[in-house]
């Protein structure tokens, strides 16, 4: 009778430690959210054009509703220039965050990222072929620059995937094979630059800087609907890949995880979902590395509450860095590509040098 | 699990959310109404370097420029007071000291991040950018259509349509006859020495190995190498590489002193502000010094020269060929001084005192 008493007390003390838990989490992630919905409002509020709060929200209730009549300027100033940048930086901020999260949790390796593996360089060798040998006017061929970046890069992860396949998708050799089509693709998009015309090189090196001045509707909502569809079966996949992260192939795979199919399926979707954001927005780096080691930094290894709380997380991180473009040296704006990695670099290394001992564990 | 399902169908739930704005914009974008007030003016149509048809103002009164090539061409027509805004690269040369009246000019960016809430406030007439540089007129053209502001692309340093696009700029200016005059300006000498070097047989013209500001960098004659190499021709030279079709190369230096050239020119940063020629004279020596060159044509007959990037690049491609052919072939040029041109360029288009070194060694007047 005491026995099963003690038992059920360490339960019921289990249980509660665990509800505590999860309520932390969950409130660190509404914070989080929050935090969120305030930078999308002084996104909004900040630029160069002299709109009060009043303003942009009239402006912003006017496009819906004409009856509350802000100025066509005004309208057009947050409908065309900052609406557009700022959920651009929203969805392109989850979207990186995500695939580095989820990529890092399949390879178990926290250096490891979309850009890791090869697809940001396979994405400029791609642009880098559709501007020199595309139409003479790089305009023209936007469609073909932002097709081209997509095709190269998924092939890329295609090839990540053979190759590792020929040794097992271990986490080892899906690394490797990326690294080596990296540096790959950088060679071949250099030999490209060298022959190229002024033009074609500007147009080359503008790509890589990666920016978000130039989106459009119509690119934002594409980046929102692939994300839309790829997180759910992201987050399927999490009490899987809690278990790769736990005790490796083996132990996961004694546990019932197809290990192979959710490596495969997960470096694919994370592929697409990159692959999707750079094609339009350019490369903008170290958000896919920085806001998942954030992410686990606050709110732990848990991939359950990783996934969205990197989404969170990458949001803020893109949605802040995109401020500080636009405000640093006004009215000049820095390309978001270079503010990232400033700002990414540092914070890298202060979670690299305070890491604690189970950082990089679940829990 | 039911916590991460909520979790799930929360997210869905913001996503949906979020996507509302998007479907609205997307919805509007394409058939805005434009939201300046589009005052009954006169417009022309004018076709710009992108090969697009571009309906502007005639004339325009209020221009954004996204490059300082512009700015150069609208002081020289005299219409430097319409310019409304200025891109940073124009602001140094206002810092620089190259046109005070854009002083006070507010900046609204630079060619590749153009600030455009700042454009649109200012409500230009239009703006006027680079026509192949990325933001290309077409994708600047877009984000500015909601406010009616047109944008034209006019590069002013591509010497096969320069005097196109000055003729198109005088006419949104509607300042033709400024711009006609402006034009036979630089045209007559231009002319003057096509026509002499016509007369050059092939087997007397000069080679040339034009050297940029890297050892060994030189222009690939097959290709637009910068202008240079068109330069190099319109002079009545011959490019040493007019086979390579890379825009600029470095050149294997015993394959430079094998194709022997007969003249050297070594193109240097810095010439309006220069007060003396020691830099390009120290420029000129360094390849004079090289030993694989020093049994060259050039160096053995000293044809060698140091010449400014402020007369053969940019804006001022124009006056290159002027330098270029007056030192190859200053027989047939003794009656030509390009300096003096350029000086009534300074003093009489730009407004500027003349001053500065712009070769050497000196190829007199």
């Amino acid at each position: 009778m005491s026995e099963n008493s003690a038992t059920a007390a360490g339960e019921r003390l289990v249980r509660a430690q665990y509800a505590r838990s999860v309520t932390r989490r969950t409130l660190i992630l509404l914070g989080g959210c929050l935090l969120l919905t305030g930078l999308t409002v002084t996104s909004l509020c900040i630029g160069s054009a002299d709109l009060s709060i009043a303003d942009v929200v009239r402006a912003f209730v006017t496009r819906l509703a004409p009856a509350a009549g802000a100025p066509a300027f005004d309208e057009a100033v947050i409908w065309n220039l900052r609406l557009p940048r700022t959920v651009m930086a929203l969805v392109a901020g989850a979207g990186l965050a995500v695939s580095g999260a989820q990529m890092q949790g399949i390879t178990r390796n926290p250096l490891v990222s979309p850009f890791t593996v090869g697809i940001s360089s396979a994405a400029a060798f791609g642009a880098s072929v559709a501007i020199m040998f595309g139409v003479s006017f790089v305009g023209v061929g936007t469609l073909a620059i932002v097709g081209n970046a997509f095709l190269f890069a998924m092939l890329c992860a295609v090839l990540v995937f053979g190759l590792a396949r020929l040794r097992g998708t271990s986490p080892e050799t899906l690394i490797l094979a990326g690294i080596a089509l990296a540096y790959l693709f950088s060679a071949l998009t250099s030999i490209l630059q060298f022959f190229a015309s002024e033009e074609e090189l500007m147009a080359m090196v503008h790509w890589t800087f990666g920016t978000l001045t130039d989106v459009t509707w119509l690119e934002t909502g594409i980046v929102a609907a692939v994300l839309a569809v790829c997180l759910p079966i992201l987050v399927k996949y999490s009490w899987d890949v809690n278990a790769l992260a736990l005790g490796g192939d083996d132990a996961a795979r004694s546990l019932g995880v197809n290990v192979t199919r959710v490596r495969v399926v997960s470096l694919l979707l994370s592929a697409l979902i990159t692959a999707t954001i750079i094609s339009f927005t350019g490369i903008i780096g170290f958000v896919c590395l920085i806001a998942p080691h954030i992410a686990r930094y606050l709110i732990g290894g848990d991939q359950r509450f990783l996934l969205p709380a990197s989404c969170v997380v990458g949001g803020i991180v893109m949605l802040a860095s995109d401020i500080v473009a636009r405000m640093v040296i006004a009215p000049i704006i820095l390309p978001i590509g270079i503010v990232t990695s400033l700002v990414g670099v540092p914070l890298f290394l202060y979670l690299l040098l305070t890491r604690r001992r189970d950082y990089w564990s679940t829990g | 699990m039911s916590r991460q399902v909520k979790l799930v169908c929360l997210m869905l739930l913001a996503a949906v959310v979020a996507l509302a704005p998007v479907a609205v914009g997307c919805g509007s974008e394409s058939g805005d109404s434009g939201a300046a007030s589009a005052a009954e003016r006169t417009t022309i149509t004018v076709q710009d370097s992108a090969d697009r048809y571009v309906e502007v103002p005639y004339p325009v009164e209020r221009i954004v420029v996204l490059w300082d090539n512009p700015t150069e061409e609208l002081k020289a027509l005299g219409a430097i007071d319409r310019i409304v805004g200025i891109d940073d690269a124009t602001k140094a040369e206002v810092d620089a000291g190259y046109y005070p009246e854009l002083k006070d000019t507010p900046v609204v960016g630079s060619y590749e991040e153009p600030n455009y809430e700042q454009i649109a406030e200012l409500e230009p007439d239009v703006v006027i950018c680079l026509s192949s540089y990325p933001p290309l007129p077409a994708d600047i053209q877009k984000k500015l259509e909601p406010f009616g502001i047109p944008v034209v692309g006019l590069d002013f340093y591509r010497t096969e349509v320069y005097f196109r696009e000055v003729t198109t700029l005088g006419k949104m200016l509607k300042l033709e006859d400024q711009t006609a005059a402006y034009i036979d300006f630089l045209k007559q000498p231009l002319d003057m020495i096509a026509e002499r070097v016509a007369e050059i047989p092939d087997d007397e013209r000069a080679s040339v190995y034009f050297e940029g500001a890297d050892v060994c960098g030189t222009y690939g004659g097959a290709g637009y190498g910068c202008g240079i190499p068109g330069m190099i021709v319109a002079a009545g030279g011959v490019d040493l590489y007019p086979e390579i079709s890379a825009e600029y190369f470095e050149a294997d230096p015993e394959d430079i002193a094998q194709r022997d050239p007969d003249f050297i020119f070594k193109g240097q940063d810095g010439g309006y502000f220069l007060t003396d020629d020691s830099q390009f004279k120290t420029a000129q020596s360094e390849i004079v010094d090289r030993p694989e060159l020093a049994g060259s044509t050039a160096v053995k007959k000293g044809q060698v020269y140091a010449i400014s990037f402020d007369v053969t690049g940019g804006a001022r491609k124009k006056f290159g060929p002027m330098f270029l052919a007056k030192a190859l072939y200053p027989d047939v040029f003794a009656d030509f001084d390009p300096e003096a041109v350029l000086r009534t360029y300074f003093e009489d288009y730009l407004d500027l005192t003349w001053q500065g070194v712009y070769i050497y060694p000196a190829i007199g007047g």
